[in-house]
């Protein structure tokens, strides 16, 4: 079907899009950028700035900038949409609209970002690139993509993959929920961007309507964006006491007399449990035993049963780790549990995996700690051997 | 150590928050079901039979309203071609444009959509 694109330069919103499809019942899109609004916003103030693509590099007013951002209402956007509407031929006419056949604007996409542009941008490429190395080697591949400029198909050879940090690769990290997409990314090597995209606003339970659900939908995107960079700052920064990390290994009693059970590290349930919440940390939304399950299963590599997920719930929850959400059987992990399932992870992939391979008897010949625990263990029996011959010699 | 909390407290220099890229969907409430159609062609129309020839004319006399709009403003009107980046194609259209406000450019498009299929059903026939 033919559709038509009307380009528009708008005095507030800058360059943006309508599209009118040719038919019966003549759909309309209308696609806007909301820095763009807001570049026009400072124009008309008189405020200097520097852009950043369709973002900000520098403003000379920044507090006012982030008042501007924030005062994007429903309201002006219906303005602007019944502003082109009586400007441009519309398939349908004035006396359809007084009868109640006007076409009305639902939110079909929404993007809400939160940038920060790094005053040392290789110190920013080399945190975003720390970020993604760390999500890769949690064990969760299938939720972190490296998005190239150029089509991989099963024929691409995986060469590719080496070449994460050279040219023409955005490093990103993208974590799907639905049909929603919340991303972090390298901005034009100078900012970190973080993005939620709502593709559908049912995801999460809310409507599309533009007057009842614009501030909703924007103040969801606004959490998901610091509930990712909150959840990023405790997997970077997931140190634990030595005492925390004691009391979840031990079984204790609740106030109530109830027994929490312990949490042991190494053990392989709880390692699996806590790989799946790992990967979890990040997912906006809740956890249920259906959805967590499948996952411990994937890492436990056998059977999981209904009932141990419910079991493991029940202790997740008595240790702190998990709240449950009133009136339902859903939960969420506290900050603790964030922490605790992230450095007991990679504790245990990094260090107590690859440490404990290297003390049986025939490791790698490459393994470094393999040859400097040999080398240790020469020394300690000289040692031994020097003590004995001095108590024996007195 | 290089943290993330380290990094994003002493070394960004602007820090915003913003809402980015937003489509909206425009519909029409009463046309979003058969039946809502009929009577907009009945009673909105005046056509007795609800036929799709109305939705035909319809189409026709909205694409002679853009390309009569299009040459009474001097507004280019351009075909776009599959796999052309449009915004593209608008932002060199854009440069040229003088105005602080208007239309820059009209592109068309074939694209798939949701529409109304019609077909004749005869009552009271053996």
């Amino acid at each position: 079907m033919t559709h038509y694109y009307f380009y528009i330069l708008d005095k507030d919103f800058g360059l943006a899009f309508i599209k009118v499809c040719t038919y019966f019942p003549f759909e309309v899109k209308v696609c806007f950028n909301g820095h763009e609004w807001a570049k026009q916003q400072l124009r008309q103030a008189g405020i200097g700035f520097e852009a950043l693509d369709n973002g900000f590099a520098a403003c000379d007013d920044p507090e006012r900038l982030q008042e501007i951002c924030h005062s994007l209402s429903a309201d002006k956007i219906q303005a602007f949409f019944d502003y082109w509407v009586e400007q441009l031929p519309w398939p349908l006419s004035a006396e359809d609209h007084a009868a109640g056949y006007e076409h009305l604007p639902s939110v079909w996409q929404l993007e809400v970002s939160q940038t920060r542009v790094f005053t040392d941008p290789e110190q920013g490429r080399a945190l975003v690139e720390s970020i993604i190395r760390d999500n890769l080697d949690l064990g969760r591949p299938d939720r972190v993509s490296l998005i190239f400029d150029r089509r991989v198909t099963k024929r691409t050879p995986s060469e590719f993959y080496t070449r994460v940090i050279q040219h023409g690769v955005l490093p990103s990290i993208r974590i799907r929920y639905k049909h929603s997409v919340l991303k972090l990314y390298f901005k034009d090597g100078r900012a970190v961007r973080i993005e939620m995209m709502i593709n559908n606003a049912v995801d999460f339970g809310m409507n599309k309507g533009l007057q009842k659900n614009w501030d909703d939908l924007v103040a969801l995107g606004r959490r998901y964006n610091k509930r990712l960079l909150e959840q990023l700052r405790i997997s970077q920064d997931c140190f634990m006491p030595l005492d925390e990390v004691r009391a979840l290994g031990q079984p204790t009693r609740l106030e109530n007399g109830q027994r929490a059970s312990a949490l042991r590290f190494a053990d392989e349930r709880v390692m699996a449990l806590l790989a799946a919440l790992s990967c979890q940390v990040f997912i906006p939304g809740e956890l249920t035993n259906k959805t967590l399950r499948p996952r411990v299963a994937q890492f436990l590599g056998r059977d999981y049963t209904s009932a141990q997920m419910s079991y493991d719930l029940r202790r997740l929850r008595h240790k702190g780790l998990m709240v449950r959400l009133p009136g339902s059987y859903s939960y969420r992990l506290t900050e603790l549990g964030s922490k605790f399932a992230i450095f007991s992870t990679k504790l245990y992939a990094r260090v107590f995996r690859p440490g404990l391979s290297a003390c049986v008897p025939e490791p790698s010949p490459s393994f470094a700690l393999a040859e400097a625990l040999k080398t240790a263990a020469v020394e300690i029996d000289a040692l031994v051997d020097c003590a004995l011959l001095g108590s024996a010699a007195m | 150590m290089l943290t993330v909390k380290k990094v994003l407290r002493d070394k960004v220099a602007l820090d915003i928050e913003c809402v980015d890229r937003v489509y909206l969907n425009g519909y029409v409430k009463y046309l979003q079901m058969p039946g809502g159609v009929v009577n907009f062609i009945r009673d909105q129309k005046h056509w007795p039979i609800p036929s799709p020839q109305m939705m035909k004319n319809l189409s026709q006399a909205f694409r002679e309203g853009v390309e009569q709009f299009a040459a009474d403003q001097g507004i280019p009107l351009t075909s776009f071609k599959k796999g052309e980046v449009k915004e593209e194609t608008a932002k060199e259209y854009l440069a040229q444009f003088g105005g602080e406000s208007g239309v820059v450019l009209i592109g068309k498009a074939q694209e798939t959509a949701l529409g109304y299929r019609a077909r004749r059903v005869d009552r009271g026939k053996v």
